[in-house]
C-alpha cells in the first residue's frame, strides 16, 4: 500500500476526506463541516466532489443508501489502508524534518 | 451579508458537468451549493472543477487525434516524396526540428506538471516522449510550418497531461504506436535508399527504451536522450560551421 498516489493537487482533499469518514459514515455536509474543523478550510462543493469521485473509483470510499434524501459515504478497508499509509509517511516525514531542525521528534 | 446563489444559477454551473458526474454526483452538489454559507467562492469552485472534469471527458478523443496527426502527416509526406523526389528528398538534418521537438517536450512537461495531472517523470514518461520526438521529428520534416508547430505543442501537451491521469500503460503504448508507425513509415524507406544507418540507429534509440517500459531502462533511455543531445548538438556546430544552418533552419 502507498498512501494515495495519482491524486497529484487534490491529494489534500482526498486525505481529508478520508480522514473524515475514518470516525464514521458521512454526507457531503456534514463532511465539509468536519473538514473544516481538521483541516481550517471548508472545502468547496467541486473539489469536494471531485476527489470523492476519485476515491470511489479507487475504492477507498463507497456509497451508502440514502438517509433522508442525503447520500451518506463510507470508507472502505482499502480506504482504511491506504490513510493508514499516508498518516505514516506523513508522520516519518515531518519526524525527519523536525529531527533535522533540531526539534524533538514526534512520539 | 449572505448571498444565496438562484436556483437557476445553481443548476446551470451544475450542468457544466459532464453527464456521467452530473447523474452520479449533480444533485449532491447542487444541494451543497444552494445551501453555501460562501456562495461565489463555491460558485466558481463547482465551475473550476466541472471545467476540468469536462476537459477529462474529451481528451482520449483528443489524444488519439493528436497523436495520430503526426503519424498521418509522416504518411503524407511519404506520398509526396515519392511523387515529387526531387523538392522533397535530400534536405539535411532537420536540427531545428529535433530541438524544437524538445522545446515542446519541456513545454509540455511543465503544462503537464502545472495542470497538476503529471507527477515526477516516471521511467516510463521518458521513452513515452521520445517516441512522441521521434513522431515529431519525422512529420515535421515535411511539414514543420508554424501552424502545425502548435498542433505538435498541443499533441505533447495532451499526452502528458492524459498520461498523468491514465498512467503509464496506455500512455506508453500509445506512444509506442505511433513510434513504430513512423519509424515504418519513415526510417526504414530511407534506410533503404540512401542507407541511413545513423537514421537507423537514432530511431532504435528512441523507440526500443519505450517498447521495454520498466524502470530498469530508465539508465538506456535517458542515455538515449542524451545521446541524441549531444548528436543534434554536433549537427547544430557541423551545419554552423559549413554556413548550411540558416538554409536548414529556414527550411
Amino acid at each position: 500500500m502507498t498512501g494515495l498516489p495519482g491524486f497529484g493537487r487534490f491529494s489534500e482533499p482526498a486525505l481529508l476526506i478520508l480522514i473524515s469518514l475514518a470516525s464514521g459514515p458521512k454526507h457531503g455536509y456534514a463532511m465539509q463541516d468536519d473538514i473544516a474543523a481538521v483541516g481550517g478550510t471548508r472545502p468547496g462543493p467541486g473539489t469536494l466532489y471531485g476527489a470523492i469521485g476519485r476515491l470511489e473509483e479507487l475504492g477507498f470510499i463507497e456509497a451508502l443508501p440514502e438517509v433522508e434524501r442525503r447520500k451518506p459515504y463510507g470508507i472502505t478497508q482499502a480506504g482504511r489502508d491506504a490513510l493508514a499509509a499516508e498518516l505514516a509517511r506523513m508522520r516519518s516525514m515531518a519526524s525527519t524534518g523536525l529531527s533535522r531542525l533540531g526539534r524533538v521528534a514526534l512520539s | 451579508m449572505s448571498v444565496r446563489i438562484p436556483g437557476v444559477l445553481v443548476a446551470g454551473v451544475v450542468a457544466v458537468y459532464p453527464r456521467r458526474v452530473r447523474d452520479r454526483y449533480g444533485e449532491e452538489i447542487a444541494g451543497l451549493l444552494a445551501v453555501s454559507r460562501r456562495p461565489v467562492r463555491d460558485a466558481v469552485d463547482v465551475l473550476a472543477r466541472a471545467l476540468v472534469e469536462r476537459t477529462r471527458s474529451v481528451e482520449g478523443v483528443l489524444l488519439a487525434a493528436l497523436l495520430a496527426a503526426p503519424v498521418l502527416a509522416s504518411a503524407v509526406g511519404e506520398a509526396m516524396r515519392l511523387a515529387r523526389p526531387r523538392r522533397l528528398s535530400g534536405g539535411g538534418l532537420p536540427v531545428a526540428v529535433v530541438l524544437l521537438a524538445f522545446a515542446v517536450l519541456v513545454a509540455g512537461a511543465l503544462a503537464g506538471h502545472v495542470l497538476g495531472r503529471a507527477r515526477a517523470l516516471a521511467p516510463w514518461a521518458v521513452p513515452g516522449l521520445l517516441a512522441v520526438v521521434l513522431a515529431l521529428h519525422n512529420a515535421a520534416v515535411y511539414v514543420g510550418r508554424p501552424p502545425l508547430a502548435l498542433l505538435w505543442l498541443l499533441g505533447v501537451v495532451g499526452v502528458v497531461a492524459v498520461a498523468g491521469r491514465w498512467g503509464p500503460a496506455v500512455a506508453t503504448r500509445v506512444c509506442l504506436g505511433a513510434a513504430v508507425l513512423v519509424w515504418h513509415v519513415r526510417v526504414l524507406p530511407g534506410l533503404r535508399s540512401d542507407g541511413g544507418w545513423l537514421g537507423y540507429v537514432r530511431a532504435m534509440l528512441l523507440v526500443a527504451p519505450a517498447g521495454l517500459n520498466r524502470g530498469a531502462v530508465a539508465v538506456a533511455t535517458t542515455a538515449s536522450a542524451v545521446l541524441m543531445v549531444f548528436a543534434t548538438a554536433l549537427g547544430l556546430a557541423f551545419l554552423w560551421s559549413v554556413g548550411r544552418l540558416p538554409r536548414v533552419v529556414a527550411g
